[in-house]
């Protein structure tokens, strides 16, 4: 039994791939007419990618425009978009009066629901082949697909955001890297208080005369230690290596680097927020307006 | 056709493609089974290589961070920071203090959560809290090499005599003396008189300038000190560092305000809270008994 | 009934060997084992020919073509390049899959585990070594293949889409590449890494720049979030990408076979699926044997040069706080860096890439150039030739030896003692650093041989660049090499200088080694030194 199989299987494989090849060919002949971007290139270049481009929906206006072109392209303009491009790949279209295919072609890329309603066939054709068919009219199933096809790519896309939403990093009101509401502006200290630390939101509080109300980072922006405020001196100073900022955060002396970075302090509706996720880096400190030592 | 040179590459033989197969198989039999024979002693360098390595990397920290207040050789400074690199550290501090876990444990949580202090403490200052977990500055790696780095002074401290042992003793806690094995009951917390305290008091012992100050040395190009100035011949330089102050003046600034003016090529390591810790008269004697080239000790 | 005698003939051995051939039929699909033996011995097939039907009836064999045409076989004609990538990629799956036993991708293990990996795992380093000079292989074997590709043109019609998807299948290698440089969470990962994703940044307008950034970051800087999501990317995203293009790519190959030497066919012409009977190369056994052969060969050679030549490197934990000095990109992004450095970074990282992307895709669609035959296609060989001297000429321009020369004195310490990695004084290595200070100015010498070496070289390269650079006038340097602790030196690197106004200026750097610190270079022969310090070691 075996040995039969095998006796059989070399020529049984190669019908089944002349079989297969053929149906390749086919498949690809298809694919080339249905605009498949590898298949096209290999015709010629102008028309073939001018055939790609006409919808589906217009085909029937394709056809019917090629066969009258001398009739119809000049009393009917609005055919040149879809129906100048594609005399030349359907040069073989049925004949149909020039009075159908002005209305179909004004009207073929505009909704394709009317397409279907409007496309009569012409009574002149004996014979037409599917492919011919194919490209004229839109039935219900296809119509129904298209819309399918259509609904899919929406919730593709919905599905994307959804994606984005999810991997987007977020972080709650009232958590280090999200947003902290402070009240009204009537609450804020007043400018000569003393800076309030907000140790949740890792930023200090202070009501200045020049800026208006800052959120200054409370981490040193040497090496990343937590700096302290010293109300003798009225200003900060960190423990680790003393650099000194004023109270406005600006780098006094020290080794830090620049001023405290500050956080994005809005106003909205007279509340005060500070976005924890939104940082401005200090301006150096050779730059600081309170800089101890001038450079 | 004509043969290009490189033919010879294109290899046809079954037999020799299959010899190639077969040495290349070998080949590979033979080098796994030397790795595998070196995987031992490689894993064994490998260990030492990353416990050195841990190390190196905790002394750039220790340099960095630690060495203003314990001293560059670990063996701390006087009324700034209790020794590391001391016998008793190593032998004896947790059996005095009851504490149960390993000194490991004690330096790494030592360093990363700090020390809360009282003001009138014998230690100028308090130890800030150094891991990123804490509110400080340094990564769980930082603090773990610093901790294998200050454990490595264990050999070498074990050489220590009752002599160069640099131990402070802590005020108000007993302690066990190593080399007596006597029980050492240390003198309680210096109470706060209203008495001033004499200069060479505050200078040598209470506010502990001495650890980073060298009062005997002066201070030149090729003399300078380690981690603070010598003041040796501060009377002479004193008021001329900053326009418009006169000698006394500068040196009572700088003990108050230490960072507004900093010696250049120092750090602003020194503690700014010696106006909270001396009375103004206590200040005024000090800056004198400083400037005084004829000084007491 | 008639049948019963002839059972009865068969001996009990007999039986049990039909048996066993019967299964190992099954199992082959349809070889018996004496044919196996006749492929073995080389003899020519039985008829008809019974080595076709594992082809068409077994899975692992249906994917590969029965015959291939004799003049592609040759190994001069695709030099297996294709074959070689799809192995590496497996090659990275085994040795990731085994990789990922011993690593967690959170900031907190990542770096512990590297290290745990060298220092207690059997094979640890074998297995990183591997898997990374694999990644670094899979690069240049997938680009070569596109060279090959190009130089032969065997992108024209029918496998413009072939070239296409491999064009995909090259991005997709460069960026699994790079994503796995992160995971060791090591300064030379992190900073890499930072640069790389900072570029996605400069896409234009900044709100989509910011979000891409953001999204592949999972915060505004690289921490826990991006490590998990550049793990993600590295072991299951990007894979899996890989492998569904992979398998378009090869299904195109297999279904128009592989291009024939152009001189072989007329210009036009594809006649590479049919190949005449007497040309033919069967799969089982010939082609079979050349592609195990290779593979083994390959294998073997991955395996002796990740035990004795590479190494994969290993810097210092991630320091979000200090960027080293001179970070680089992995060296295939060279080209890239080197751009960023003449051109705008939108331009250089957002625009030229994309554009270059698309041109390499559109390729075959734009050449127009039927032939395939070298003489008739001068200019795509010349300027692919040439653009292949721009992007060498972009990578040395990416190194940082153009352009980023910093300060002479971080120069001159940098190239004896850089931050990372090994330099000439840490080769030598904590026994040959003889205590003292050591001026430039006299010319000191010591007893140690190796020292005085790295001694010179500190006190020519400081005259060196006393000559060149004005702003670096009467410059002395001052090694000072000094006991920090038993076991532990510290070693200090003082330069002095006078600037061109005559201030006097100082460069200080101070670094510590260890008796028992190890360095790798990651290409150069290996150091297996603890093979022979071990005894006196264990002595001492």
């Amino acid at each position: 039994m075996a040995e039969k199989l095998a006796d059989l299987s070399p020529e049984e494989k190669e019908k089944r791939i002349a079989e297969m090849k053929a149906k390749m060919q086919a498949a690809a002949a298809k694919s080339k007419k249905a605009s498949s971007g590898e298949a096209a290139v290999k015709e010629a270049a102008a028309p073939a990618k001018q055939a790609r481009a006409v919808p589906a929906e217009a085909s029937p206006a394709v056809a019917a425009a090629a066969t009258d072109k001398q009739v119809s392209a000049q009393p009917a303009p609005a055919v040149t978009t879809y129906g100048a491009g594609s005399n030349g790949a359907a040069g073989n279209g049925a004949a149909s009066n020039g009075v159908a295919s002005n209305g179909v072609a004004s009207n073929g890329g505009a909704a394709a629901v009317s397409a279907p309603l409007l496309v009569a066939p012409p009574p002149e054709i004996a014979v037409e082949t599917p492919e011919q068919r194919a490209k004229k009219e839109m039935n219900r199933r296809e119509f129904l697909t298209y819309t399918w096809g259509a609904a899919l790519g929406l919730l593709a896309l919905q599905s994307g955001v959804g994606i984005f939403q999810f991997m987007y990093p977020r972080f709650k009101a009232g958590e280090f890297g999200g947003e902290f509401l402070l009240g009204p502006v009537a609450a804020l200290p007043p400018t000569d208080a003393a800076p309030a630390p907000n140790t949740s939101g890792k930023f200090w509080l202070v009501n200045t005369v020049d800026e208006g109300p800052k959120a200054l980072y409370m981490v040193c922006t040497h090496l990343g230690c937590l700096y302290k405020w010293a109300q003798s001196n009225n200003r900060f100073e960190c423990p680790c290596h003393g650099s000194k900022f004023s109270r406005e955060g600006f780098y006094i002396e020290g080794p830090a680097p620049r001023s405290l970075d500050t956080f994005l302090l809005t106003e909205a509706d007279g509340e005060i927020a500070v976005d924890t996720g939104k940082k401005t880096l200090g301006q150096p400190s050779a730059d600081s307006p309170a800089r101890a030592v001038p450079v | 056709m004509k043969r290009p040179w490189y033919r010879f590459l294109y290899v046809r033989s079954a037999l020799a493609k299959l010899g190639l197969a077969l040495l290349a198989v070998l080949g590979t039999i033979g080098i796994l089974l030397f790795v595998l024979f070196i995987e031992t002693p490689r894993m064994e360098a490998q260990t030492k290589n990353f416990e050195g390595r841990s190390i190196q990397n905790g002394a750039a920290v220790y340099a960095n961070n630690c060495s203003s207040c314990h001293g560059l050789d670990g063996k701390g400074l006087q009324g700034v920071a209790p020794a590391l690199h001391s016998r008793y550290f190593f032998e004896q501090r947790l059996k005095d203090l009851e504490y149960t876990g390993s000194l490991h444990d004690y330096v790494k949580l030592t360093v990363a959560a700090g020390r809360p202090m009282n003001k009138q403490s014998q230690w100028a200052q308090m130890m800030p809290t150094w891991s990123s977990r804490y509110g400080g500055p340094l990564r769980d790696d930082q603090v773990e090499d610093v901790t294998s780095f200050v454990l490595n002074w264990r050999e070498d401290a074990a050489l220590q005599t009752a002599e160069t042992d640099p131990w402070q003793p802590f005020q108000n806690a007993p302690m066990t003396d190593i080399y007596t094995g006597q029980q050492v009951e240390t003198a309680p917390a210096a109470e706060v008189s209203s008495e001033p305290r004499p200069p060479q008091q505050l200078f040598m012992v209470d506010m502990g300038c001495v650890g980073c100050h060298n009062i005997d040395q002066p201070q030149t190009e090729t003399n300078k000190g380690a981690i603070g100035p010598n003041l040796g011949n501060l009377y002479e330089t004193a008021g001329t560092k900053v326009p418009g102050e006169d000698a006394a003046t500068f040196v009572h600034n700088s003990i108050i305000e230490p960072n507004k003016y900093v010696e250049p090529g120092y750090n602003p390591v020194m503690p700014a809270n010696f106006a909270d810790r001396m009375s103004p008269e206590e200040i005024d004697s000090l800056v004198q008994w400083i400037l005084d080239p004829n000084r007491q000790k | 009934m008639a049948v019963q005698p002839e059972v009865k003939k068969k001996s009990f051995l007999q039986t049990i060997l039909d048996a066993a051939d019967d299964v190992f039929t099954r199992v082959t699909a349809g070889i018996s084992a004496g044919e196996v033996r006749r492929m073995l011995r080389g003899e020519p097939p039985g008829r008809p020919n019974p080595r076709l039907k594992p082809h068409s009836e077994a899975f692992l064999l249906h994917i590969k073509p029965t015959y291939y045409h004799e003049s592609v076989t040759r190994f001069t004609h695709t030099f297996r390049l294709g074959l070689l990538s799809t192995y590496l990629f497996f090659v990275e799956t085994i040795t990731g899959l085994i990789l990922m036993i011993w690593y967690a991708p959170t900031p907190e293990r990542a770096y512990t585990d590297m290290i745990r990996l060298l220092s207690n795992v059997p094979l640890g380093q074998l297995m990183r070594d591997m898997h990374r000079l694999g990644a670094e292989l899979m690069v240049v074997v997938v680009t070569l293949h596109m060279v090959r590709t190009y130089l032969t043109g065997s992108y024209k019609a029918p496998r413009q889409f072939t070239w296409f998807t491999g064009v995909l299948l090259l991005v997709l290698t460069l960026f699994l590449s790079f994503s796995g440089y992160l995971l060791p969470w090591d300064q030379l990962a992190y900073w890499a890494v930072t640069i790389g994703t900072s570029m996605a940044e400069a896409v234009p307008p900044p709100i989509v720049g910011e979000t891409v950034n953001l999204l592949a970051r999972g915060a505004p800087d690289i921490g826990a979030n991006g490590l998990m999501r550049f793990y993600l990317l590295h072991v299951l995203f990007l894979p899996l990408a890989l492998f569904l293009f992979f398998f378009v790519h090869y299904y195109k190959v297999v279904h128009f076979g592989i291009s024939l030497p152009s001189d072989e066919e007329e210009v036009g012409q594809d006649t590479a699926n049919k190949v005449p009977a007497d040309r033919r190369v069967y799969f089982l056994p010939d082609v079979l044997i050349d592609e195990s052969a290779l593979l083994i060969a390959f294998t073997a050679l991955m395996v002796l040069v990740s035990t004795f030549f590479f190494a994969a490197p290993l810097e210092s934990i991630a320091n979000p706080q200090s960027t080293p000095l001179h970070t680089v990109a992995p060296w295939y992004f060279y080209w890239l860096q080197g751009l960023l450095k003449i051109a705008d970074k939108t331009i250089a990282g957002v625009y030229v890439p994309g554009i270059l992307l698309v041109l390499l895709m559109a390729i075959p669609y734009l050449d127009r150039n039927p032939s395939r035959r070298g003489r008739d296609r001068r200019v795509a060989i010349i300027s692919g030739v040439v653009a292949g001297i721009v992007i060498i000429v972009l990578s040395w321009m990416g190194t940082p030896y153009y352009a980023v020369q910093g300060a002479p004195a971080v120069e001159i310490v940098q190239e004896l003692m850089p931050e990372e990695g090994m330099g000439p004084l840490r080769e030598m290595g904590y026994a040959h650093l003889p205590l003292g200070a050591y001026d430039s100015r006299e010319n000191a010498t010591t007893e140690d041989e190796e020292f005085n070496v790295v001694l010179h070289e500190f006190n020519e390269s400081i005259k060196a660049f006393a000559e060149k650079d004005p702003s670096f006038n009467e410059a002395y340097g001052v090694l000072t090499i000094s006991q920090e602790q038993p076991q532990l030196k510290r070693i200090t690197w003082d330069i002095n200088w006078l600037s061109p106004d005559g201030k006097d200026e100082a460069f200080k750097r101070i670094f510590f080694l260890h008796e028992n610190a190890l360095y790798w270079e990651q290409y150069a022969v290996k150091d297996f030194s603890f093979l022979r310090n071990e005894q006196p070691a264990a002595g001492e």
